[in-house]
């Protein structure tokens, strides 16, 4: 009960330290809008020049690919804090004040920042979304609509869970952003269908980093159900099951290598 | 039982040793070679509550290495810290929950809101209850003067205004504790002055033990009744301030600029226990205990037409090199 409220405290200090940079976080969400569109229209572009990929059409894909971006989006808007953990604030020092709290270090971590940048990601999601929906005849469920937000949950607690790992790497080994890049852009991956990778990949991904298993199975299951050969609730259970693992992995390493942590001179 | 135990503490930093350039810079990424850098020796002590400390000395002496492991920052190699009775290893939130610090060279506040804020969100972290926060505030705010810009943004505060504020911010949730690691650093002599009467005040109303490091003779003087000195990561000296200024205090330095037809032998026919270095300047030392400073003065104004001079004490530089070189006799 403290940490929530504790939470949302922290996030009106973000926001406000956020806003008194006006002009920066609104351009900083503008770029992302822009990217973001760029991006989702070159894809329209590729895929309208074939009728159907392993039978997906256009729209479909772009449900997927809104799905997953709402995910990352989401996991941005939250834990984006941890990316700084990776490349600087180990190497400068500045988390001792972290230490010096009686709250937990990840807590504090992920607290600190809100980053208002992941609009624009968020926002351009949620409009491809609504938009390829608008033009699918999608299977609208109790089971379906709960299988998605617990699928888009359980992505980003993944992606969060990736970052936790390889962020609390940095207290060993000063500075680990670089990788997180490289294991960040797999995500991007989980933005097509699995059907047209090769099987390690599907593989990978619905075992390794079971983004798919998040993302893909939920998103066929609005139209395909048939396909996935899998009672929805017990998808559902295991994406519940298979998260929390993960998670709660993250965070015995995160509190393996803070133990690590050395403060620079001063 | 002390408020703070420190047993047999010893940090080292493992450093892959690295040749210079580029050439042997590659070298190192594929044979790694360590050499072990020894920050804290074996270092020991206890501290009761209400006692005010400063622990010393010169840069890379491993003060601060110290001071952040008994923070719980950085994790010992060896040996055990123990706070009212808690090991900080294994009780870091708790003991959090009991200390304070103040790093001159860091801030702790929230950089880009106004000062209240971060009292407000810090009284939620350390779960101060209303009422004991409005006593702190009030005192706190009233002994810093930090009522003029309570609403101001951290990053516009001048760095008087922000050691203040981050004093009283380290301080609102009552701590036993307070570690103070340079807390003056940079300061005019002003601001230096407040932060001096606030220690003492607040040592006073909360009985609050203080440990601090500086390089600042003055502050050690105005402050504390017992110093720890250290070099090379051991402890030189513990005990009495008195003693020590005994020992070696009474030490002055004169300094003047070199000149032409100086003669040492004319001051050391005048006392010959004073210690004369000559390099750009010309340096005297020497002990109030033998040397009668008025006469030496007359002399060097009245022979040389000197007018130009500074007198000084004996820095706790200089004292750590005496210790250190008593140190090593006893050993041989």
């Amino acid at each position: 009960m403290k940490y929530i409220k504790l939470y949302f405290q922290y996030a009106k200090l973000s926001i406000m330290s956020k806003l008194s940079y006006k002009s920066n976080t609104i351009i900083g969400i503008a770029a992302f809008l822009f990217t973001e569109i760029t991006s989702i229209l070159t894809l329209f572009i590729i895929v309208s020049q074939v009728p159907s990929l392993e039978g997906w059409n256009m729209y479909q894909i772009g449900l997927l690919y809104g799905i997953t971006n709402l995910a990352i989006g989401l996991d941005h808007l939250f834990t984006d804090k941890l990316w700084n953990v990776a490349y600087f604030e180990v190497r400068s020092g500045t988390m001792d004040s972290l230490f010096l709290r009686p709250i937990p270090v990840l807590f504090q971590t992920i607290a600190l920042e809100i980053q208002l940048e992941a609009l624009g990601e968020i926002l351009t999601a949620i409009f491809l979304i609504i938009f390829c929906s608008c033009n699918l005849s999608l299977i609208v469920t109790f089971e379906s609509v709960l299988l998605l937000v617990v699928g888009i949950i359980g992505a980003a607690l993944l992606i969060t869970s990736f970052k936790i790992i390889i962020a609390s790497m940095a207290f060993a080994f000063k500075r680990t952003g670089p990788f997180l890049q490289i294991v960040y852009n797999f995500s991007n991956y989980s933005k097509y269908p699995l059907t047209i990778f090769p099987k390690i990949i599907r593989f990978a991904f619905t075992f390794l980093i079971p983004l798919g298993l998040c993302v893909f199975f939920p998103v066929t299951n609005l139209f395909n159900p048939s396909s996935i050969g899998i009672n929805p609730y017990l998808l559902v259970a295991i994406i519940i099951v298979v998260t929390a693992i993960i998670l709660t992995l993250a965070i015995l390493i995160w509190s393996k290598f803070a133990k690590r942590y050395e403060s620079t001179g001063s | 039982m002390a408020l703070i135990e420190v047993k047999n503490l010893s940090k080292t930093f493992k450093k892959p040793i690295r040749g210079n350039g580029l050439l042997s810079m590659i070298k190192t990424l594929f044979s790694r070679k360590y050499e072990n850098i020894e920050a804290v020796k074996d270092v020991s002590f206890s501290i009761e509550q209400g006692e005010i400390v400063g622990y010393i000395g010169a840069n890379g002496a491993g003060k601060s290495t110290t001071i952040k492991m008994m923070c719980g920052i950085l994790f010992p190699t060896e040996g055990e810290i123990i706070i009212d009775q808690k090991s900080v290893l294994k009780h870091r939130k708790e003991i959090n929950q009991e200390i304070g610090v103040v790093f001159g060279q860091k801030t702790q506040l929230w950089w880009d809101i106004p000062l209240i804020e971060t009292f407000k969100i810090l009284k939620a972290i350390y779960s101060v209850s209303d009422e004991d926060y409005k006593e702190r505030f009030n005192y706190l705010s009233e002994l810093l003067d930090l009522k003029s810009f309570m609403n101001q943004n951290v990053r516009s505060l001048s760095l008087g205004q922000r050691m203040r504020a981050d004093f009283a911010a380290s301080l609102i949730h009552n701590p036993k504790i307070l570690y103070l690691d340079e807390p003056t650093i940079g300061l005019d002599v002003l601001v230096k002055d407040k932060i001096r009467k606030a220690i003492k005040e607040l040592n006073h109303h909360y009985n609050t033990t203080v440990i601090l490091t500086t390089h600042d003779m003055k502050d050690i003087e105005e402050l504390c009744n017992r110093i720890i000195i250290i070099d090379k990561g051991s402890i030189l000296y513990d005990g009495n301030l008195e003693d020590i200024k005994f020992q070696f205090g009474n030490i002055k330095n004169i300094v003047f600029p070199r000149f032409e037809g100086f003669d040492e032998n004319k001051i050391k026919e005048f006392n010959d226990k004073i210690n004369i270095e000559v390099d750009e300047n010309i340096k005297l030392s020497f002990s109030l205990n033998d040397v009668n400073m008025d006469a030496l003065l007359l002399m060097l104004i009245g022979e040389y037409k000197i007018n130009d001079f500074k007198i000084f004490d004996i820095g706790i530089e200089e004292i750590t090199k005496e210790l250190y070189a008593k140190n090593e006799e006893t050993k041989k």
